[in-house]
């Protein structure tokens, strides 16, 4: 496989970023944003066997193919993986209220239907709830957020959202158990008991 | 909630992190706001309860998702010739369907694939057409082939391919399980395939298991070969097209750091999927690493080997009892095989999928892999191993003569003299040569630099009794291993010094005459290498007489000590004697058939099989019967079906095993190559191996590296190619030529087949000369060895009075009578309708009508089948 055409772009915007260069990050996202859609559409449509339903794969599928690790230390994998995560929420939430949109219009999204009929939640709609009701929290425990951002949206690991956030495992995994109930609660989801 | 949610924040976390059972009366204790307090506890059951779309990652929650480009709809359409009858599935790079091709005389299934990219420039579908061409010249039994290409009216690329009724290969080993040497050969069917593709330039790219199907009768085929390529033709267009053509999980270090692919890529792939088929896993956590993790693993090399953890479920399939076995099975050879294809560095992989699926077949026939440290020690011991059958017979006769003799004293102080030996080998082997294992485990020592195997043995031997002075036990076993050291060397008289040094010193210690039967079946061996038929057989006989005396209920002392130190392998007493008395029933039949003996030598080689079957024998060693026999029914006498049918079920046998006798294989192959049984290819390359693997163990001129040319010389006359037969020929001639003390056999069957190079290249006066030379020594020995060089002689004979008129007449006539003779000694060993007999028979008809002999010629005619007559139908004019 030859270098990715925007291996070198994407590495450049990143170090700007990390340097505090304004505008680097408006030119990030479009270049990220294009590749991890090609990326998840494949996922999506189970071309990668049983890596599907790994946002990770995808996510790190999207680290090396854009950016050429020889040129970038941890600071700049961090500003990455926040940024992808960003990007994972954008395009998930994009994908969902599309496939809302179709179900609705009686599209031909037969899937939906008979999850419907089997009594199987109806994701797309919960997912952009989990949107707004993160929208919300992001105002009064901005870290908390954007840990749920990272690790529900952009499905990484705990240590990597650590490093990227430049805190503690133990302090993610505190953010998420609480970020976490209180989105349960918010949902009213009927098992929160509630 | 936001004014206070620090404060829940707080006590939250507190809370949380007691006990479960403690939070609920922690909380209530707490001197709090009663709303705070609420809120807690409204939280602290969400965090109990399951949250629903938040425990998986959101992507999964998704649809999935419909094509986002414009996906050609073909169904029901018509291509060309083939029409578009089943969607099969949907890729990143496109859209797969099931169509037929139907033409008048024939229908067959294809698979339809439609690459989504878009040639709407020029210049790409001109690429397309010149990569569609390149892989449509693949044609491999094991690729699915590439069989048409075009671009559709509303211009969407697509390509034709083999339809492949087949499931992934690992899922396909799992569920029929599919045990460990089934699914190496299942793999070496990928190697051939990949090497073949590299031999025309073409990389894969993406091997992976889903990738590489099987059908259902267990036939590999390799899918979407170089279609990452053909994907990839304008790297720009094509990534912005979205379509990635790697698979992390199976991607090489390079393939992850965005740089060029090469042959070394598809090395790297194909060891992670073999690591798979091996172990149920991936050596990587697929998707659940960090990209840093994982580069970092790749980077450093660092990846568990495959004998670290296979999973239960691997080896409850592959039917080796217990994870514990799979383990001990993969440890060692298959670990470094597996570990030198993942090296990080490509240039420190194979060198080739040669190079890999070389060190398997090695592995797989129980020679040394390159993958491993190679030292001299760890060579020879595993040649020592491979020779077990020969070292088992030699070891066991030692033992036999121990029976009832001083083993009560032996065992009183075994528990004292166990201790004392075992530190005495140790200190014999680092003063030898550095090494701390005990010999039992066979480890490599480290030899310096340049330091030769022979050298090494020289030195050992040079220093034995002063090392293990006060120590007569350990001194026997070690004259006895370097006894065998020289034997594996082919240096015949510093061998028998061994064997007679063991002898002398082993009666005192073990009874008398303990270790003779080592020295005679040592000797006996040599006699039959040298034609000695009368020494040979009084030697056997004797050899055979203290077997029946053996006690086949438990070992004696000698034979628990050969067990001790790794010797002679552990197992049941019982099966240990059966394989003595078959391998040395086996040897007095070899005799037999050396001194003409034909029928009794069938009968012996009957009674073997039949010992090692009631008898309980090991199964190399009933292969090893079942195939002499077969060998022997083919070759001199007797029924082909039954002998074709052993040589099968030997083979069968041989191939059963974890780690088949190489020789053993060697030799069921090579009898079925006589009979058609085997493709020649196999036998071909089969041979080849043989010839460049005991020229690294044993030396480029050895007499096993002639013997191996000699027997490499038949599949090469069958197939036609007299060229490769002459090479082999002439330079087995030239090793046995230039050995002071080349076994007589050998020389003279290499002798014969020599001949024959001569007279296929038009020489008739060496081929004369030659076969004449072979045909005068063995006229003393007389029966079948007579009759064999009398047959070949007096053809060469004939063909040169066809050819030339000045010695036309002496020729015929010198001729006539060897051949007669020759036909009668066949006829009298033989049944008429064998082989031999319709041979020389054939070859009287020929010589009869060259002489214008019309009624002999009819008399010989009257004595072949049908099918053979058929071909002298026409008198020659």
């Amino acid at each position: 496989m030859e270098g990715h055409p925007d291996a070198a772009t994407v590495t450049d915007l990143l170090i700007e970023l990390q340097q505090g260069r304004p505008g680097a990050l408006d030119r990030l996202v479009p270049v990220v944003y294009a590749e991890l859609r090609a990326i998840a559409a494949q996922y999506l449509q189970g071309d990668r066997g049983a890596a599907t339903l790994q946002p990770t794969a995808l996510v790190n599928e999207l680290y090396f193919k854009l950016v050429d690790q020889r040129r970038t230390d941890w600071a700049t994998r961090g500003h990455f993986f926040a940024t992808a995560a960003i990007l994972m929420r954008r395009l998930i939430i994009d994908h969902a209220r599309a496939a809302l949109a179709l179900k609705r219009g009686g599209g031909k999204l037969v899937t939906l239907d008979e999850q419907a009929d089997i009594g199987i939640a109806d994701t797309p709609a919960e997912l952009l709830r989990v949107d707004e009701a993160l929208a919300e929290l992001a105002e009064f425990d901005p870290r908390q957020a954007k840990v749920v951002e990272m690790r529900f949206f952009g499905g990484l690991t705990n240590e990597l959202i650590a490093e990227s956030l430049g805190i503690s495992v133990a302090t993610v995994k505190r953010d998420w158990v609480m970020a976490r109930a209180w989105l349960a609660t918010e949902l009213g989801n009927p098992s929160a008991g509630c | 909630m936001k004014a206070r949610w620090a404060e829940i924040k707080a006590v939250f976390e507190t809370v949380f992190e007691l006990p479960t059972t403690d939070r609920a009366r922690a909380l209530a204790g707490a001197e709090i706001d009663p709303w705070v307090r609420g809120q807690v506890e409204r939280l602290l059951a969400a965090s109990d309860a399951g949250a629903g779309v938040l425990d998986q990652p959101a992507i999964a929650g998704l649809p999935p998702l419909g094509d986002s480009s414009p996906s050609p709809k073909l169904l029901g359409r018509t291509l060309g010739p083939y029409r578009v009858v089943r969607e099969i599935g949907r890729g990143g790079m496109g859209t797969v369907y099931e169509a037929v091709r139907t033409d008048p005389e024939f229908e067959h299934r294809v698979a339809i694939k439609t690459l989504r990219l878009g040639l709407d420039v020029p210049e790409l579908v001109t690429q397309f057409r010149q990569e569609r061409q390149i892989l449509g010249a693949l044609q491999h039994p094991n690729i699915a082939a590439l069989l048409d290409g075009g671009v559709t009216e509303d211009g969407v690329p697509y390509i034709v391919l083999e339809y492949v009724d087949g499931v992934p290969i690992d899922r396909y080993c799992e569920t029929n399980r599919i045990g460990l040497r089934s699914r190496l050969d299942l793999f070496r069917q990928v190697l051939d395939a990949v090497q073949y593709a590299h031999r025309q330039l073409i990389i894969h790219r993406d091997i992976k298991p889903s990738n590489i199907l099987v059908t259902g009768d267990g036939h590999v085929k390799l899918l979407d070969f170089g279609i990452a390529r053909l994907i990839r033709a304008d790297g720009r267009e094509m990534t912005q097209q979205g379509t990635s053509a790697i698979t992390p999980a199976y991607a090489s270090p390079e393939q992850l750091r965005g740089e060029r692919a090469t042959t070394a890529t598809d090395v790297y792939s194909l060891a992670l999927v073999l690591y798979r088929l091996l172990t149920g896993k991936s050596p990587l956590n697929e998707g659940l690493v960090t990209p840093v993790e994982l580069l970092g693993a790749l980077a450093t090399g660092r990846l568990p080997a495959p004998s670290t953890d296979p999973t239960p479920a691997a080896a409850a399939a592959m039917g080796v009892g217990s994870t514990e076995r799979l383990k001990s099975l993969l440890a060692g050879e298959l670990d470094a095989v597996i570990l030198k294809g993942l090296r990080p560095e490509p240039e420190r992989r194979y060198s080739s999928v040669e190079a890999f699926a070389d060190d398997l077949l090695r592995y797989l026939k129980g020679f040394p892999v390159s993958a491993r440290p190679d030292t001299a020690w760890y060579r020879f011991s595993k040649f020592v191993r491979r020779r077990r059958g020969m070292v088992v017979g030699l070891v066991a006769a030692a033992v036999a003569l121990t029976v009832g003799t001083g083993v009560a004293v032996w065992q009183a102080s075994r528990a004292a003299a166990e201790a004392r030996r075992a530190s005495k080998i140790a200190t014999f082997l680092q003063q030898m040569i550095g090494a701390t294992a005990p010999l039992a485990s066979l480890e490599a020592p480290r030899l310096g630099p340049g330091a030769k195997l022979a050298e090494w043995v020289d030195s050992a031997a040079g220093r034995i009794d002063s090392v293990t002075a006060g120590d007569p036990e350990i001194n026997v076993v070690l004259h006895h291993l370097l006894g065998l050291a020289y034997q594996s060397q082919e240096r015949p008289a510093e061998a028998a010094a061994q064997f007679d040094a063991m002898a002398s010193r082993a009666g005192p210690i073990f009874g008398p005459g303990s270790a003779d039967l080592v020295v005679w079946s040592f000797r006996a061996a040599q006699a039959i290498e040298a034609g000695n038929w009368p020494l040979a057989d009084s030697l056997s006989r004797r050899v055979e007489r203290s077997i029946a005396e053996m006690d086949p209920t438990r070992p004696d002392a000698y034979g628990r000590l050969l067990i001790q130190f790794g010797m002679v392998e552990a197992g049941p007493w019982r099966r240990f004697v059966a394989d003595l008395a078959t391998s040395t029933l086996l040897q007095r039949a070899l005799i037999m058939s050396g001194r003409g003996e034909v029928a009794a030598a069938v009968a012996a080689t009957r009674r073997a099989l039949a010992v090692a079957e009631s008898a309980g024998a090991s199964v190399p060693t009933r292969a090893q019967a079942m195939g002499r026999l077969g060998f022997l029914l083919l070759n001199v006498g007797g029924d082909r079906v039954e002998g074709t049918r052993l040589l099968q079920q030997a083979l069968r046998a041989v191939d059963s095993l974890p780690n088949p006798d190489v020789a053993a294989r060697a030799e069921v192959i090579q009898a079925l190559v006589s009979t058609r049984s085997v493709s020649i290819p196999e036998a071909d390359s089969l041979g080849r191996e043989l010839v460049r693997i005991y020229e690294r163990a044993t030396g480029p001129n050895s007499l096993a590296v002639a013997y191996h040319l000699f027997l490499g010389g038949g599949p090469a006359r069958i197939r036609g190619d007299t060229l490769a037969q002459r090479t082999a020929l002439t330079r087995a001639r030239r090793i046995v030529e230039a050995h002071p003390n080349p076994p007589t056999a050998l020389r003279q069957n290499v002798a014969i087949e020599y001949s024959r190079t001569k007279w296929l290249a038009g020489d008739m006066d060496s081929a004369v000369a030659i076969a004449g030379q072979v045909y005068r020594e063995r006229v003393g020995q007389g029966g079948f060895s007579m009759a064999e060089a009398g047959q070949n002689f007096s053809s060469v004979l004939r063909i040169r009075g066809e050819r030339n008129s000045t010695t036309r007449a002496a020729d015929y006539r010198a001729a006539l009578p060897i051949l007669l003779e020759a036909d009668s000694v066949m006829r009298s060993l033989l049944p008429a309708e064998h082989f031999w007999p319709q041979l020389t028979a054939a070859s009287l008809v020929r010589l009869a009508r060259d002489r214008n002999d019309e009624p002999m010629a009819s008399r010989f005619l009257a004595l072949l089948p049908d099918s053979a007559r058929r071909r002298f139908d026409r008198p020659k004019p």
